[in-house]
């Protein structure tokens, strides 16, 4: 089943690093986006904050990038937890984007 | 006409209620004796219990006694004490006695008996050593006084001023320091003092009221519960009749509910009252060690016998006063093999000798409270507290609130107001571990153990989850194997994650945990507590290890946190625990000069439990849970004996305690039979145990009943099945 996400994003708010109890790094933050997107053959602008976390290797290169950092994103989609169903975006890969 | 050999019939440590028949020669040993017996393919110590002309056994089958074992024979008293134990508790003789005797002392085989060694200082040790110990070997330096001043110290005694002096003492024998002979075990003992002797403080006016009306001038026996508050005085009151009954002759059994508590104790009273010989048993001494004390003990040399729950059974030629200590501990009733109750057995022992007996306790049990009430036993009280004030109890109602880690802000601040001022603060938490449960929050999984009906309990510190109820451990799951989700969390509080909190939250106090984990060196517990005392820690974290009898001065405020789940257990008893816990841990809170305070997170903040603890009330809420007993008709207005049983195969347990109820039905006159249930943890370690409670109006009418009950089980065939009673059960 598809489920993949790519989101060019700005760095809006970090939780500090913490460990599983298994000892994985977990980064929980979030992000911002604004763009133009098409929608019914026009153009139209598109902004809105999204909840993220990254696991493992990913969180620790994450970890210390300054808020206003604009990555882009590559992950996917899943449920905060069995209570809650609001979206959390998973960060599988990210790269800087520059300029 | 061919002369009938005399028998002697001999309880062997055999699963099988019976007694086995040898043929001894005249004079017959004494009952009591031990006797080294052939029994199968093997040799085995067994107990004399009588002797008689003949056997029902066929003469040709009937072996012969080999030896007599050169020890002297149990007193009456004790057979006896043996007999009723394994008579009321449903165990056989021969496992009881084995159980109560020293295992050394019935061990076949010749000699190796420990011999009990005392030492003596020779002129070269006299004249070297004073130079050769340095200062700060303070336990050396302690036992080389000791030497000096008595001529001949036997190792029980030096031992109470340095707990590693054998060793010593061996290397000052290679030395030429001392010399060393054998001591006759009834040798009277000297006491010692490991510490400069306290001077006995004067009885306060209540204090010398109680000593006064359980009166031992007077003989006989008869049973008082004395209720006295933390703090209120109860040990001065023990060692003044302690020293009351040494002067006229007399030997005292002072029962403890806990090891940690011994040696603590022991050198108190060693100091207090330092002219009395003092004996300590109790299950932390090596074997041989513990056949010497119990030698002392029985020879009559020792005035104090201190021990925990087995010393019951110490035979005590010269008893004439028995003090059961925190009478309602649990940790009298023995929960494996011969499930006695050392608390109920005291009360025997007393009768038998018509003695006094003390039942002392802040919180005493809902037993001992009811039969005071009754007038069955005398009621005495200490309600003053000469050293400190009754602790400040309130609540917190932790509903709703945004905890750190579990700790509310106003237990922080609590915390922190008393790291301004340099006193400690103790918080409570029954429950070891980091987490009770490892979640996936996607999914919903817990890890469980395998073997068990129970959540692996999560330990961050050794990288581990272990299930406290088997032992099994394993490496903590990087995965949900449910789901897959990496990101689990623990969720509940462990002491190891308060204390994490607590280190994070006040980064510089010296925090230190106390729970199982922590202590299992050994005399791990006993450095914590002088590191206590010194005052070289701020902040503890601990569980009821730490609520008993332990005396912190700097100690002033006390957190409860996590205790609201023992108000909704299945077990009828689990108000009662708590209560009696919380007060306990409650009195740990400022027992010298400064003032206490407890602060107990809750979410039932009206539960009369917590408002009897805010008014330091016992007896409301003891007659409170006696009214419920009363109308549940549950103990003490009940008298009880649970069948457990427990097999690999569920269906076998099922099936047996089904026959054992069938049974019971027919003959339970006067008695009530529950239907069977699975155990509160239905499997543990790949066993299903299952439980059939029956209950009595009368302690007779459940005697009568098991008498006629349990040889019917006896004779039901379940090779699967492990089961056993449990008579007077202290947990359902």
């Amino acid at each position: 089943m598809a489920n993949r996400l790519r989101l060019d994003a700005t760095i809006a708010r970090k939780e500090p690093l913490r460990l599983t109890p298994a000892g994985a790094a977990v980064l929980a933050f979030s992000v911002t986006h604004q763009s133009s997107q098409m929608e019914a053959g026009s153009a139209r602008d598109v902004s809105f904050e999204a909840q993220c976390v990254a696991i493992g290797e990913v969180a620790r290169r994450l970890e210390p990038l300054a808020t206003g950092t604009r990555i882009e994103i590559e992950g996917f989609l899943a449920a905060r937890s069995r209570q809650s169903r609001s979206l959390v975006l998973h960060v599988n890969e990210f790269s800087l984007i520059r300029g | 006409m061919p002369r009938t050999p005399s028998i002697a019939r001999i309880a062997l440590d055999v699963p099988i209620d019976t007694l086995f028949d040898y043929a001894c020669g005249t004079p017959s040993p004494a009952p009591g004796s031990l006797v080294e017996v052939p029994f199968g393919r093997r040799r085995a110590v067994g107990v004399v219990v009588e002797c008689q002309e003949r056997s029902e056994v066929a003469a040709d089958r009937v072996k012969p006694v080999e030896r007599v074992l050169e020890v002297a024979p149990l007193p009456a008293q004790t057979l006896a004490l043996a007999r009723f134990c394994a008579d009321y508790y449903r165990y056989p003789l021969g496992p009881t006695l084995a159980t109560i005797l020293p295992t050394m002392l019935r061990r076949p085989g010749r000699g190796s008996r420990p011999r009990l060694w005392g030492y003596r200082l020779t002129a070269l040790g006299r004249s070297q050593s004073a130079a050769a110990v340095p200062a700060r070997a303070a336990g050396a330096r302690r036992l080389l006084a000791l030497l000096t001043t008595h001529e001949l110290v036997d190792t029980v005694q030096a031992r109470l001023v340095y707990r590693d002096a054998t060793r010593l003492l061996k290397q000052w024998l290679d030395q030429g320091w001392v010399t060393r002979e054998p001591i006759d075990p009834s040798a009277p003992t000297q006491g010692v003092s490991p510490a400069p002797p306290l001077p006995v403080a004067p009885l306060t006016p209540e204090q010398e009221e109680v000593v006064r009306s359980i009166d031992l001038r007077t003989p006989g026996y008869r049973a008082s519960l004395l209720q006295g508050v933390t703090g209120s005085g109860k040990t001065e009151v023990y060692q003044a009749l302690i020293a009351e009954a040494a002067a006229a002759g007399g030997q005292t059994l002072l029962l403890v509910p806990e090891i940690n508590l011994t040696p603590q104790l022991e050198a108190r009273f060693a100091a207090r009252l330092p002219e009395l010989g003092i004996v300590s048993l109790h299950s932390g001494l090596a074997e041989g060690e513990r056949l010497r004390r119990w030698e002392r003990a029985r020879a009559g040399a020792a005035d104090i016998v201190l021990g925990t729950r087995l010393a019951v059974f110490t035979p005590l030629p010269r008893l004439a006063l028995v003090v059961v200590d925190e009478e309602h501990d649990p940790s009298f009733k023995q929960q494996e093999g011969l499930r006695y109750h050392a608390r109920d057995m005291a009360i025997y022992l007393a009768r038998q000798h018509q003695v006094p007996i003390v039942l002392g306790s802040a919180t005493p049990s809902l037993e001992s409270y009811a039969n005071a009430l009754a007038g069955r036993y005398g009621h005495l009280h200490l309600r003053a507290r000469p050293r400190a004030a009754a602790p400040l109890v309130r609540t917190v109602d932790v509903r709703g609130m945004p905890l750190e880690q579990g700790l509310s802000s106003e237990l922080l601040s609590a915390i922190d107001a008393r790291l301004g001022r340099g006193e400690q603060s103790l918080v409570f938490i029954n429950r070891r571990g980091y987490a009770p449960v490892l979640f996936c929050s996607a999914c919903g999984w817990m890890a469980e153990c395998g073997r068990c009906a129970a959540r692996l309990t999560l330990h961050l510190k050794a990288q581990r989850l272990r299930c406290h109820y088997c032992g099994h451990q394993e490496r903590i799951a990087s995965r949900c194997p449910s789901c897959g989700n990496q990101d689990l969390h623990g969720v509940g509080q462990g002491t190891q994650r308060v204390e994490e909190a607590l280190v994070a939250r006040f980064p510089a106090a010296r925090v230190l945990r106390v729970d199982s984990d922590s202590t299992r060196r050994r005399g791990a517990f006993a450095d914590m507590r002088e590191r206590i005392h010194a005052g070289a820690v701020d902040l503890l974290v601990g569980t009821q290890m730490l609520g008993k009898g332990h005396d912190f001065p700097r100690l002033t405020l006390v957190g409860v946190v996590g205790a609201d789940h023992g108000l909704f257990s299945s077990d009828f008893r689990a108000t009662e625990r708590l209560f009696q816990q919380l007060m306990q841990v409650a009195g740990r809170a400022g027992r010298a000069e400064l003032a206490g305070e407890v602060v107990v997170q809750t979410e039932f903040p009206t539960h009369p439990l917590y408002a009897a603890l805010a008014d330091q009330d016992f007896d409301r809420f003891a007659r409170l849970l006696l009214a419920e007993r009363r109308h549940a008709e549950f103990p003490p207005y009940a008298y009880q004996a649970l069948l457990r049983a427990q097999a690999h195969d569920q269906r076998d347990v099922d099936q047996f305690l089904a026959i054992a109820a069938r049974d019971a039905h027919a003959h339970a006159d006067g008695v009530e039979v529950y239907d069977p249930v699975p155990a509160p943890v239905a499997r543990i370690a790949g066993h299903w145990r299952g439980q059939l409670l029956v209950q009595a109006r009368s302690r007779p009418a459940l005697k009568r009943f098991l008498a006629a009950w349990h040889p019917l089980l006896t004779r039901r065939k379940a090779p699967r099945v492990r089961w056993f009673l449990d008579v007077d059960p202290v947990e359902l």
